[in-house]
């Protein structure tokens, strides 16, 4: 661990540029600012709020050695404010969803690319105003400075509050990845955020309890407009280059400076090449490889092509090819791949592959792709049976509390079944409020159903734990009835209802619950349980690098590169030559660093810029002490090649899966995140969180869960 | 006639007024036939139309079947049973009554109103004279024939027994001859079967996915055979209280079940439109005996069993060979033999009408296009209450666009097509019915005089639909002092410019709910029918058409402003309101009057004030013409033409919620 972050140290003071560019969103910023400090003055305050850098480049250097971890919590934690613990248990959450993290990097990250770009635009645009006023030319490009500065302007006053909020969050992440590396311990207050969030949605004005859910609403949406207006400005800036075509090349200098930087290092060529390879012919190519892959790319490469008109859930054939395409570039990289990672691969690489090209544009609507799903409202008249639909698109989903009183007695219905029963609901149009049948041209009683065409990939369930009751007076009470939280859900999308259970081609699994102690939704405290996981699979093979500059990616590269050696001696350390197996579950917990340093080509730099960091050494303990009886039998000794660190990383319980029955993987580590204080939980002592509670007041209630879909 | 059971429900809800425009007789189902009964001693078919009507057809004479109507329903007839050998006839409605017919003289013998919602389904038992009747207020009532036969308007109550337990809109019920068991399938998908002779739940039958849409029970009351929407037929051994077989031989719902007389085969027919013979022995054995144009509703068989009566949502009831059950053609139900049906055409058909299925009220309010299912456009004179030209089968967006006036006149009626005949309602909206204030010489109404008389188009067809209602009430009060011209008023009843056709059925509901009465413009004159109208007739429509007060006119506010190429300055922005039927040559003539010309003071009124006519003197009228030449109004900056009317010029010109505003120029 340290000594990864002490190499990144050296590594980063050896080369004065790459120092800069340690964190993606910062570099940008800086290297726009230095660029264009004399043209705009008012450009630094974009830099006014949280900077994370600092701190990290200054913990980079002086950075305390040897992890005393075990005294600091599993992963970076988050400060209450003041009745904040509603947005921090979302900050956690949020986190952990699988590909969030990565999307919201890629999102931040282009946007301000584009913004930079822009800003050079104008620069240069006004400066040919000045010089050329009588040409046709500089007309055009004067109307295109005003478009461009009046949709989006550089300096925090311009951008929208929207995109300055979106901004804040992943500098909040940033900060946490940070402070993970250099695992401090103490809590980070999410202030700068906060301050964003209620300049964008001042209902999170004063310091009240409020909504996570309705929180999370609003998180998301800001992020989904994010998402357009940097598609938006896309279009701006197309239409801008397209004007000042003859000075394409000064408009792209980061293309320019790329090809100043110093050669990398020999082993990098090939994966540099490629990179720019793929520019040139701007194909959908995932895995940025060497030569060997370029086979196997190119079957991916035609898939999305073909399959993007097929639906996420109907994506079986298409993905599938895509992922043994993968799966083979797998072996070929490190040759014994167990099914267990290709599972894995199914979780992460379904829906990548289905929307490839989609993903690679700039300003790809992560929010709509993950988390919004379409539900299908129809109605059929009883009378002559004809059926009208209306579809609706929906980012979350109420689930009504089905008491116990409810439902008939004698059948106890499977917990998954519950959840089916109370979201996929038919009703009676009928008496009074009959339903206008267009066929019969009457009223006629008719049936509506609520069914989903498709489920997101992530899927929130909120449970209808407040009910506003209308009396003398308004208030929001609670309901505390007990609801059973499934570590897997069943999929109920339309295609799936018709099937048995153990037939539907996907399921869900949880991967976090926010929990809600109180009696009503203005009081009260948030606790968030999520699955403890790098989510590292959502970084591999990820397109959206290439829009980078060269000189950062040989830097991080590099860097990394150089801990992944020492981190193979870590490895080393903790794999006995007895195959003890505790300690082999928790070497395989080391994801982040292990996988950074041995699939490095594969993965997303954004990793080290906002990914999770989890505390390996704490968690290794955690697994050896909690439950390496349960798990450690098989593992290791199945075959000992398996236990190179891509192996253990793919069986990382975070990624569990649903072969999970399979003893060699591991039980999945959850984290019980309240606020300040994070501790680690075994799946059964998980559970036990979850079971219904004998008090029905007092007890900690899940509100929120999340699912992802396997 | 019609017995009312209560009196006095014309009480909380709202009543509504409504009238069918048709032919004095209506040979031809004008929409889908329900129900069926056959009457084997006479030959005689029954149908239940949709278009509210039960038709009595003659077999023995197919090429004019037609006999008889019975009309006294208001809504779709969904159900009919034959019963007492033919003599009586029960009915059930969507207007939510049961009623009991004469058959043989097709009179309404009584309605019975014990059902809150659309009555969907009756059942009878032939051996003890019970029909049962079933509907989506879930409620299920037994009714003994020979009590509802007795009825008369002194003696009219009748004891019922409920069936009680259902939670779900009754879709469907059976009961068997010897009337020991009752079956109901319902939206709640299971059949309930109870024993009507104790009114005791016997059992729930579960099994079915959907709704439950048609039932045959055999003769002893041992097996039930049920059909489902959704497309599987079950047969059920009610001893076992068990499902024996489901038989999966249609593609959609089934909707019509019938079984043969010793219950060895079930034919039965639905919304695939194809109608099956299986064998209940060996249900792998069926035979597709002919496939439909529409759904099918109904079927009834030929007391010989050789052939069978279908009716569907189509208007037509056709009538196909059976085959003989001894003879089974298709053995296996080998795959293409099966999808031949055994018959291509129909033996016989009893050829139904078109229904109205589209329409569109002009701008005039008053003339509606219609467009039926075979494509033939007519226009009606929704004031007069009758067709006015049958244009044949024509483009109907084209007869509409060449109709097209720059006319704006306000809703007064809504339009049904719910039985496929065309029906107004008056009064849904109360004010609504009252809204329309027409020129009476613009619409055609009076001779060219020099009067121009408004008139009221609501209020107008309403005192010709009770043209013929006298109340003998008001005459007892009033005889005294006003004998003479109270009577010469009754015998001039109606309005003074046109009368209704003297066979529009007129009907008074509950808005949104069950019918109260329905009668015909020409029978209101009679004495009982008098008596029912003075229990019925709601207060709003008494207020017009007996004590004849004029509805009140719609106001319109607007602004009159000195356009700015006039040269005029404004002293102040005067809020006028006026009379909405107002036309800009009057406010020209204000114009010219009382702001630019002759009249000092700026006046605040606009147009006449007194109700019905503005009776402009001869120098009057000169000033008109003059106005005219001097002054011109402008509104959004178009140049008014003085015979539009303010409402007019809001709807097409002014286009907006805002207050109107005009301009006025003066011309030199």
């Amino acid at each position: 661990m340290t000594v990864l972050v002490g190499e990144n140290a050296v590594d980063e003071s050896c080369g004065p540029p790459r120092k800069k560019f340690r964190l993606c969103l910062s570099s940008r910023y800086s290297q726009v600012r230095t660029s264009h400090e004399n043209t705009t003055s008012v450009k630094g305050a974009m830099l006014n709020g949280y900077i994370p850098t600092d701190g990290h480049n200054k913990s980079s250097t002086d950075d305390s050695p040897v992890s005393d971890g075990t005294g600091c919590s599993p992963v970076a934690t988050l400060c209450n404010l003041g009745n904040t613990c509603f947005l921090n248990s979302v900050i956690y959450t949020l986190r952990f969803a699988p590909a969030f993290l990565h999307n919201l990097h890629h999102l931040v990250v282009d946007l301000a690319d584009v913004s930079a770009k822009q800003q050079q635009v104008k620069a240069k645009s006004s400066s040919l105003g000045r010089n050329m006023g009588s040409s046709s030319k500089s007309w055009s490009s004067k109307d295109l400075l005003s478009l461009g500065s009046s949709t989006s302007s550089n300096d925090t006053q311009g951008k929208s509050r929207i995109q300055v909020a979106t901004e804040r969050l992943h500098e909040l992440y940033v900060a946490l990845h940070t402070s993970e590396v250099k695992e401090n311990c103490d809590p980070f207050q999410p202030d700068v955020f906060l301050h964003a969030l209620r300049e964008v949605n001042p209902i999170f004005e004063g310091n009240q309890q409020h909504d996570a859910h309705e929180l999370l609403v609003c998180l998301l949406d800001n992020i989904r407009e994010t998402c357009r207006l940097l598609a938006n400005q896309m279009e701006t800036r197309q239409t801008m280059e397209a004007a000042d075509s003859p000075e394409n090349l000064d408009i792209e200098p980061k293309i320019s400076g790329a090809a100043t930087l110093p050669p990398p290092s020999k082993s990098w060529g090939g994966v540099r090449k490629s990179w720019k390879k793929r520019k040139n012919t701007s194909s959908q190519i995932k895995n940025p490889s060497n030569g060997l892959s370029n086979g196997i790319t190119s079957s991916v490469k035609d898939l999305p092509s073909q399959d993007s008109t097929v639906p996420l859930v109907n994506g079986g054939t298409g993905s599938h090819q895509t992922l043994t395409g993968i799966s083979e570039f797998n072996q070929v990289q490190s040759p014994p791949v167990s099914s267990s990672s290709d599972n894995i691969k199914t979780e992460t690489g379904v829906p990548e592959s289905d929307k490839d090209s989609k993903k690679q544009n700039v300003g790809y609507n992560f929010v709509a792709d993950d988390f919004e799903g379409v539900a299908v409202l129809r109605t059929t008249c009883l009378e002559c049976e004809h059926v009208t639909e209306r579809k609706e698109t929906f980012c979350d989903i109420c689930v009504p509390i089905i008491t116990e009183q409810e439902t008939e007695k004698g059948e106890i219905p499977r917990v998954s079944e519950v959840y089916q029963a109370a979201i996929v609901t038919s009703e009676n149009l009928r008496d009074l409020n009959k339903y206008w049948c267009e066929q019969c041209l009457r009223y006629n009683e008719a049936c509506r159903s609520v069914r989903y065409e498709t489920l997101p990939r992530l899927l929130v369930l909120q449970l209808k734990r407040f009910s506003s009751t209308f009396g003398s007076m308004v208030c929001m009470s609670k309901v505390n009835d007990y609801m059973p939280t499934p570590l897997k859900l069943a999929c109920f999308c339309e295609n799936c209802c018709s099937l048995p259970e153990e037939q539907r081609p996907h399921q869900y699994q949880l991967y976090g619950v926010i929990m809600h102690l109180g009696a009503t939704i203005a009081s009260g405290h948030y606790v968030a349980y999520v699955k403890a996981s790098e989510n590292y699979f959502d970084y591999c093979h990820c397109g959206r690098d290439k829009r980078k500059i060269p000189s950062l990616s040989s830097g991080s590269g590099k860097s990394s590169g150089g801990s992944g050696d020492k981190m193979g001696g870590i490895l080393k350390f903790f794999r006995p030559k007895s195959s003890s197996s505790g300690v082999d579950v928790a070497s395989k917990n080391l994801g982040n660093s292990a996988g950074n340093s041995l699939s490095n080509r594969n993965t997303c730099r954004s990793l080290d810029c906002c990914g999770v960091k989890l505390n390996s050494s704490l968690i290794g303990m955690h697994m050896m002490n909690g439950c390496g009886e349960l798990i450690g039998h098989g593992y290791s000794s199945k075959d000992k090649d398996s236990l190179n660190p891509l192996k253990a990383l793919n069986s990382l319980p975070a990624e569990g899966v649903s072969s999970s029955t399979d003893a060699s993987v591991p039980e999945p580590l959850w984290l019980e995140c309240d606020d300040d204080t994070v501790r680690l939980l075994t799946r059964k002592e998980f559970e036990d969180v979850l079971a219904p509670k004998p008090s029905k007041n007092s007890a900690l209630t899940p509100y929120l869960l999340f699912y992802s879909r396997v | 006639m019609a017995t009312h059971k209560s009196s006095g429900q014309s009480g909380r809800k709202k009543v509504q007024v409504s009238f069918v425009i048709r032919d004095e007789v209506e040979r031809r189902h004008r929409a889908g036939v329900n129900s069926l009964q056959y009457d084997a001693h006479l030959q005689r078919l029954y149908s239940a139309g949709r278009d509210s009507i039960i038709r009595i057809w003659n077999c023995k004479n197919m090429k004019e079947p037609y006999i008889q109507s019975m009309e006294h329903h208001t809504d779709w007839v969904n159900d009919i049973v034959l019963c007492c050998g033919g003599k009586n006839l029960i009915s059930a409605s969507s207007d939510t009554t049961v009623k009991v017919w004469n058959a043989h003289k097709g009179f309404c013998m009584s309605t019975l109103r014990t059902h809150k919602d659309y009555v969907k389904a009756l059942a009878y038992a032939r051996d003890r004279e019970q029909v049962a009747s079933a509907g989506l207020d879930r409620a299920i009532f037994l009714w003994d024939v020979n009590t509802l036969t007795a009825l008369t308007a002194s003696n009219n109550t009748v004891t019922t027994s409920s069936l009680n337990g259902n939670k779900d809109s009754i879709y469907s019920l059976a009961m068997n001859p010897p009337g020991t068991a009752i079956v109901s399938g319902s939206t709640e998908k299971v059949l309930r079967v109870w024993d009507p002779r104790s009114c005791t739940k016997l059992m729930k039958l579960k099994g079915h996915a959907d709704n439950v849409k048609a039932l045959v029970l055999n003769r002893d009351g041992t097996q039930c055979l049920s059909g489902s929407s959704d497309g599987t037929i079950k047969l059920w051994s009610l001893g076992q209280q068990r499902c024996i077989s489901t038989i999966r031989v249609h593609d959609e719902g089934v909707w019509a079940l019938l079984a043969t007389e010793n219950f060895s085969h079930v034919i039965s027919g639905g919304r695939d439109r194809k109608i099956v013979m299986t064998d209940l022995r060996n249900t792998e054995r069926y035979t597709l005996i002919c496939e439909e144009s529409a759904p099918v509703l109904k079927m009834a068989m030929t007391p010989d069993q050789g052939s069978l009566w279908v009716a569907t949502s189509d208007s037509s009831i056709r009538n196909w060979v059976l085959p003989k059950r001894d003879c089974q053609i298709s053995g296996d139900a080998g795959e293409e033999e099966v999808l031949k049906p055994l018959n291509v055409k129909p033996e016989l058909t009893i050829k139904g009408g078109p229904a109205v299925r589209h329409y569109q009220i002009l701008n005039d309010k008053r003339h509606i296009l219609t467009k039926d299912t075979e494509n033939n456009i007519v226009v009606y004179d929704v004031l007069k209450a009758s067709k006015l030209e049958d244009l044949g089968p024509a483009d109907f967006e084209e007869e509409v666009k060449k109709r097209f006036k720059m006319v704006y006149v306000p809703n007064w009626f809504n339009v049904d097509l719910k039985t496929g005949m065309l029906t107004i309602h008056l009064g849904q909206d109360e004010n609504d019915c009252f809204s329309a204030w027409v020129s009476a010489r613009e619409a055609g109404l009076a001779p060219n005089d020099i009067v121009d008389q408004k008139v009221n188009y609501g209020n107008l067809l309403l005192q010709a639909l009770l043209e013929h209602w006298w109340r003998p009430l008001q005459v007892d009060e009033d005889a005294e002092c006003q004998g003479d011209q109270q009577a010469a008023g009754q015998t001039r009843g109606g309005n003074e410019y046109f009368s209704v056709p003297g066979h529009t059925p007129v009907i008074f509901s509950e808005v949104g709910g069950r019918t109260l009465y329905r009668l015909l413009v020409r029978d209101a004159g009679g004495e009982t029918e008098g008596l029912l109208l003075n229990e019925t007739v709601p207060p709003w429509v008494v207020d017009i058409v007996v004590e004849k007060n004029l509805p009140k006119f719609i106001k319109i506010p607007f602004y009159l402003l000195p356009h700015a190429t006039s040269g005029v300055k404004s002293l102040k922005k005067d809020r006028l309101i006026a009379n909405d039927f107002i036309q800009v040559r009057k406010v020209a003539e204000h114009v010219y009057e009382k702001v630019l010309g002759a009249g000092s003071e700026s006046g605040s009124v606009a147009g006449p004030s007194s109700p019905g006519a503005d009776r402009p003197d001869p120098d009057r009228q000169e000033t008109s013409s003059i106005a005219e030449d001097r002054v011109e109004l402008l509104c959004n900056d178009q140049v008014l033409d003085s015979n539009m009317d303010l409402r007019t010029v809001r709807h097409f010109i002014w286009k907006s919620s805002a207050d109107l505003t005009l301009h006025y120029r003066p011309l030199k």
